[in-house]
């Protein structure tokens, strides 16, 4: 784990952050440019984005600390496919939940319970299938640095957010 | 010490860095609103206004209602002047308290959003900035964030203004704090980030958390009170209140205040959720039903059991508020509060439990969804007054101006209301109120609701609605209080001239912001 691996698996932590969060910032700008100026559209887009960042940041300890207690073969080049993989899946999985807190409220024990198996499951299969397999790890390496660049635009506009933010209240 | 990701960082490094943890539990400072000089002149009146959210005229027994909702402010206004035609500028919070506060209709202030703010002349063309000309020590207080928006505009000319948390159970906003220069934005963005509304939370990971956060902590500041409230715990999006703590800070708070003093206190019962104290649980299952009336196109679908359980449930939560506010007059008149002080109850706007709507989340501007109650008690009255010309919600600024001696600025929109002014009441006058939550800040209203109401008749219009363009509607309110029978067909005379006059004062608001 290098420090190149380290900026990278940062840039693939705020990815899913950060389209989640845009997305819903897109649906709720027809709304605000009906009532607000440009300038304070702007700023209330700028808090959520704002805080994306900050999530990201959150989001990424749990990643380091995963690297850090990681066996010493899985710190080295398989640590950003891992990191990739497990981030994406985990992010799928709690989109998944946004669009089903209604359903999920009516669920018994055994319904919470073999839905958390599952998930469980998805992790370890995906964490063994990217350990063993040097074409997968290689393929979502060759990803992730291809998202890094998104991510990249997302990090600038989140910079830019903090600046309206700064500006709006000093 | 081994390095332990390669980059310079080891074990000590982080241990330090987990050693300022504890610091997040700091508290950020709350807003403290510029202090301006102290109050001047002692001789001046005071002035108490109390907004209850969401209250109908059309619910309160001394304006003919059938249940004894409200049996302190009957009293009350045994000893006060009654307003029984007294309208709102719209029908939500918003327009109805900017109207309020600022003397102005929602077509100028342009506050007709949820969450809407007034445009920039009018941050300082409010009852606070004018009052504050005579040295008036103001302090203002809301439970509901949509007014709380409204003080943040105004609060460079509010003494003492109070966080909204400060008279909650619990309060889990925290864009006030940490953002009081930008409060709306902050605001609606923390609201998005946690919350989202008709969307999902912006936030992927921790609205998860916080929402635990907010489940759990609910549950633990509201445990004791439990058993007082067995509907649940009075509440509104992310906050929890009991209106006792509010009742008892107030009779305190008005106590100590500097005089002269302008109070403007903003309390959320009975806005729903309909949530009252046990005393009052099922007190009106009495089988009482008022006059049905036919669903209008813009039904919500609701059943009339629906909305009968609804009305109830809405009455006896009156019924709460009106048991804390008769204990708050007794308290004030008791200790002395009340000398010299004008005392003014009144709302923001009504609700409706009719034609298949529920609350006031609506197009239409029904009677009950815009009339409220205005009483208002001069220092030392003792007789009732009854005033039944029509009235409006941006007369109380004029009003109060006038009875502190200032001028009234041109801006304001409202006049002196009767018997508190050396001239004869205009009975001719219009009312206007506005519903218009679609359209654009800055430009001319194309989708919107407006009524007007002049002497026993009220005219409303639609406009800019898929199912309902450009429709009329006219009632004759003396011979037809409930709104049933539409005579805009069958007066062609009078509706040409109401529908011009209000067409005419639309024009005139809209052309502030042609081309903006």
């Amino acid at each position: 784990m290098n420090r190149e691996n380290l900026l990278l698996a940062f840039l693939v932590v705020l990815f899913p952050v950060h389209v989640w969060a845009i997305v819903n910032i897109f649906f709720k700008v027809p709304g605000w440019i009906v009532q607000m100026s440009m300038w304070d559209v702007a700023g209330t887009a700028a808090y959520p984005l704002a805080f994306a960042l900050l999530e990201s940041v959150i989001v990424f300890i749990p990643v380091v600390i995963l690297g850090l207690i990681l066996p010493a073969s899985l710190r080295g080049d398989k640590f950003l496919p891992l990191i990739t993989a497990l981030v994406l899946l985990v992010s799928i999985w709690v989109g998944i939940l946004h669009f089903s807190l209604g359903a999920l409220q009516a669920w018994g024990t055994v319904e919470l319970l073999l839905g958390l198996g599952a998930f469980l499951l998805s992790l370890v299969v995906v964490f063994v299938l990217v350990a063993r397999s040097e074409k997968l790890s290689s393929a979502i390496t060759a990803f992730a640095k291809r998202l890094a660049v998104l991510s990249a635009l997302y990090l600038l506009i989140d910079i830019f957010g903090l600046i309206v933010i700064v500006v709006r209240n000093f | 010490m081994s390095d332990l990701t390669g980059t310079g960082i080891t074990r000590r490094d982080v241990l330090k860095l987990l050693s300022v943890l504890p610091l997040l539990t700091v508290d950020l400072p709350t807003l403290q609103a510029g202090r301006l000089p102290a109050a001047q002149d002692e001789n001046l009146p005071n002035f108490l206004i109390l907004v209850f959210d969401a209250l109908s005229a059309f619910h309160l027994p001394f304006y003919g209602y059938a249940r004894q909702t409200a049996p302190n402010l009957t009293r009350f206004a045994e000893k006060a002047t009654v307003f029984h035609q007294h309208h709102a500028g719209g029908n939500f919070t918003t327009p109805g308290t900017s109207s309020l506060l600022t003397g102005a209709l929602p077509w100028s202030t342009r506050a007709f959003h949820l969450q809407g703010t007034v445009i920039e002349p009018y941050v300082k063309r409010n009852i606070f900035s004018e009052l504050g000309k005579k040295g008036y020590y103001r302090t203002a207080y809301s439970h509901n964030n949509l007014v709380t928006s409204l003080f943040f505009q105004f609060h460079q000319d509010i003494d003492e203004f109070i966080p909204t948390r400060e008279l909650c159970l619990l309060d889990d906003e925290f864009a006030d704090q940490l953002f009081p220069n930008d409060y709306t934005p902050a605001f609606l963005g923390e609201w998005l980030t946690f919350r989202g509304g008709e969307t999902r939370p912006s936030s992927l990971f921790l609205s998860f958390v916080h929402r635990l956060y907010r489940s759990l902590h609910k549950r633990m500041k509201t445990r004791d009170y439990r058993d007082q409230f067995p509907r649940g715990i009075p509440e509104l999006h992310n906050l929890s209140f009991v209106l006792e703590d509010a009742t008892d800070w107030i009779i305190n708070q008005v106590q100590k205040m500097p005089r002269p003093f302008l109070a403007y206190y903003h309390l959320l019962p009975p806005h729903e959720p309909y949530l009252t104290r046990k005393d009052f649980v099922d007190i009106f299952h009495d089988g009482w039903k008022p006059v049905e009336k036919p669903e209008h196109p813009f039904t919500e679908g609701h059943t009339n059991q629906f909305l009968l359980r609804n009305r109830r449930e809405y009455d006896e939560y009156i019924a709460y508020a009106d048991a804390e506010f008769g204990r708050l007059y007794d308290a004030l008149e008791k200790n002395g509060s009340l000398e010299n002080t004008y005392l003014i109850v009144t709302s923001d706007h009504g609700e409706m439990f009719e034609r298949g709507v529920r609350g006031h989340v609506t197009p239409v501007l029904y009677e009950p969804v815009i009339r409220v109650p205005l009483l208002i008690k001069k220092p030392g009255q003792q007789a009732r007054e009854d005033v039944h010309i029509p009235t409006s919600c941006v007369d109380v600024l004029p009003t109060l101006l006038h009875l502190a001696g200032l001028e009234i600025p041109d801006w304001a929109e409202g006049q002196v209301l009767p018997t508190f002014g050396a001239g004869e009441p205009d009975s001719e006058r219009s009312i206007f109120a506005l519903e218009a939550k679609k359209n654009q800040k800055h430009a001319p209203l194309t989708k919107r609701t407006v009524m007007m109401v002049k002497d026993r008749y009220k005219i409303m219009h639609f406009t800019g609605y898929e199912k309902y363009n450009d429709v009329f509607e006219m009632y004759d309110l003396q011979d037809d209080p409930e709104e049933l029978n539409n005579i805009f067909n069958s007066h062609p005379a009078l509706a040409s001239e109401m529908k011009s006059e209000m067409f005419e004062r639309l024009v005139q608001a809209d052309n502030n912001f042609l081309g903006a």
